[in-house]
C-alpha cells in the first residue's frame, strides 16, 4: 500500500521544482499593472537592438533601429542598421519600406502579418497575456516579470517555442523580448533609450 | 466538342511553353571556342564565393511565385565536425528574426538543418540546392578544351560537369574573376546566377533565377 504512495509522491516531486509561479496574487498585480500602464501610454518611443543567436551555426546577427508606438496609430518599427527597412502595423493594413520600395499588405489576406501584427502589437498592450492561443507562465528575478507565452495552436507551435517578455518591474513596459523558435535558434529584442508620451507626427505612420 | 478541343489545344501549347521554357539551354550566347586564358596559371578564382571564403551576411529578397520574402542572409563555411567534412550553410531569416531556412551543403548532400513549414516543399528544396551546390562547386580548370570566348560581356566561359552537375562559369577578361554561372543537374532545375564584384573582389551582390517556377533570389552583401 506504501509503494505507490511514494511512487506518487516522487512522481510530484518534478512538478513541484518546476513551479516557479508566483501566487494567485501576483499574478493578478503584474496583470493588472500591465493593464494600468498600456492604459496609461499614449506613446513609447524607443531604440531597440535585436540579437538573432544561431545556436548551430555559432554565430550571431545584430540589427538596431527606432521603435514608435502611438495608440491610435500603432506602431512603427525601423530598422536602421545594417539595413534600411521600415514596417508599420495598423489594424487593418502593413506597410513596409525595403530600401526604396514600399508596399501595403491587407492584413486580412495575409495570416503572417496577422500574427506578426497581434504578437508585436499584444506585447508591448499587454494583451497577449489574455490571448487564449498561449499559455502563460510567470516567473521573475529582482529586476523583471518574466513572462514566458507558449503557443497552444498548432500554426503557431509550427514557428515558434515560446515569446519571453521581461516586464520592467517599476514600469510594467517592456524592456525586452525574445522569441525562441523551435529550432533552438532565439531573438532578443532590447529596447532602450525610452521615452513615453512624448508626442510623435501622425506622419510618421504613413510611408510612402 | 469545340471548347473540349480548345481546352486540349491550349493544354498542349502550356505544355510546349513550359517545356521550352524549362529546357531552354543554360549555354551563354554568342560564345566561341578558346584556349584557356593565361591567368588560369596564377589563382584563378575557382567557386563564385570565391577561394578562402569564410561568411558573409547579405539582405536578401526571395520571390516565388505570388510570394516576396525578405530577411537576412548568412553564408558560412564551416567544418562539420561529426561527418569531418566542409559544410556551407545557407541560413535565411525574415527581419524580425524568424528563420526561413537553414540548409547545408556538403559536397555530395544537403542537410535541411530548419525549414519554415510552408517552404518545406521537395522541388523548392532541390531548386535551392542547386543554386547552392553552384555557389558553392569549384570548377575544373583542367578542362583546358572547355574554354569558350564571350563578345559580350567580354570575357571567358568554361564548361564543367561535375558530381551530376552541368555548369558553364562566366569569368570576366581581367583579372579572372567569377561574373556568373548557368547550371542545371536535369531539365526542370536550370539556375541562372549573376554576380557583381566589389572593388575587394568580394560579392557585392548575388542573383539567383530561375524561369521555370519564376524563383529569384537577390541578395545584397551588408557591411
Amino acid at each position: 500500500m506504501i509503494r505507490p504512495i511514494i511512487i506518487g509522491f516522487m512522481m510530484l516531486v518534478p512538478f513541484v521544482g518546476m513551479a516557479q509561479q508566483p501566487d494567485l496574487k501576483t499574478i493578478e498585480r503584474i496583470k493588472e499593472g500591465v493593464g494600468q500602464a498600456a492604459q496609461q501610454t499614449e506613446t513609447i518611443i524607443s531604440d531597440f537592438i535585436q540579437v538573432k543567436d544561431l545556436s548551430m551555426l555559432d554565430d550571431q546577427l545584430h540589427s538596431s533601429g527606432k521603435f514608435y508606438f502611438k495608440k491610435r496609430q500603432n506602431l512603427r518599427w525601423e530598422y536602421t542598421h545594417p539595413f534600411s527597412y521600415i514596417i508599420v502595423l495598423q489594424e487593418d493594413k502593413v506597410s513596409i519600406r525595403d530600401d526604396k520600395k514600399t508596399n501595403t499588405i491587407q492584413t486580412a489576406n495575409n495570416p503572417v502579418f496577422q500574427e506578426i501584427n497581434r504578437i508585436i502589437i499584444g506585447s508591448v498592450r499587454g494583451t497577449l497575456l489574455d490571448d487564449p492561443d498561449f499559455a502563460v507562465v510567470y516567473d521573475g528575478n529582482k529586476e523583471y516579470y518574466k513572462i514566458s507565452l507558449i503557443p497552444t495552436q498548432s500554426h503557431l507551435k509550427e514557428i515558434l517555442d515560446k515569446i519571453i517578455l521581461y516586464f520592467n518591474r517599476n514600469t510594467f513596459l517592456v524592456d525586452k523580448l525574445q522569441m525562441v523558435e523551435n529550432g533552438g535558434d532565439q531573438t532578443t529584442i532590447t529596447f532602450i533609450k525610452k521615452r513615453i508620451n512624448q508626442p510623435i507626427d501622425d506622419e510618421l505612420f504613413i510611408i510612402h | 466538342m469545340m471548347s473540349y478541343l480548345s481546352y486540349i489545344k491550349t493544354g498542349f501549347l502550356l505544355l510546349v511553353g513550359i517545356l521550352f521554357v524549362a529546357c531552354g539551354s543554360i549555354k551563354p550566347k554568342g560564345i566561341t571556342r578558346t584556349n584557356a586564358p593565361d591567368w588560369i596559371a596564377t589563382s584563378p578564382m575557382l567557386s563564385p564565393l570565391g577561394t578562402g571564403f569564410q561568411k558573409a551576411l547579405f539582405k536578401a529578397s526571395m520571390d516565388v511565385k505570388d510570394h516576396h520574402l525578405t530577411g537576412l542572409f548568412l553564408i558560412k563555411k564551416m567544418k562539420d565536425s561529426i561527418a569531418n567534412q566542409e559544410v556551407t550553410r545557407f541560413f535565411f531569416s525574415n527581419e524580425f528574426g524568424m528563420t526561413y531556412f537553414d540548409l547545408g551543403i556538403y559536397p555530395d548532400s544537403m542537410q535541411i538543418n530548419y525549414c519554415f513549414e510552408p517552404m518545406n516543399k521537395k522541388g523548392l528544396l532541390s531548386l535551392l540546392e542547386t543554386s547552392f551546390r553552384l555557389l558553392t562547386t569549384e570548377s575544373n580548370m583542367e578542362e583546358t578544351t572547355q574554354w569558350y570566348m564571350q563578345k559580350d560581356p567580354p570575357g571567358y566561359v568554361l564548361r564543367n560537369r561535375k558530381d551530376g552537375l552541368l555548369f558553364w562559369t562566366m569569368y570576366n577578361e581581367q583579372p579572372g574573376q567569377i561574373t556568373g554561372r548557368n547550371g542545371k543537374t536535369n531539365f526542370i532545375d536550370k539556375i541562372l546566377i549573376s554576380i557583381e564584384r566589389g572593388k575587394d573582389n568580394s560579392n557585392q551582390s548575388i542573383h539567383i533565377n530561375n524561369p521555370l517556377i519564376g524563383l529569384k533570389l537577390s541578395l545584397r552583401k551588408l557591411n
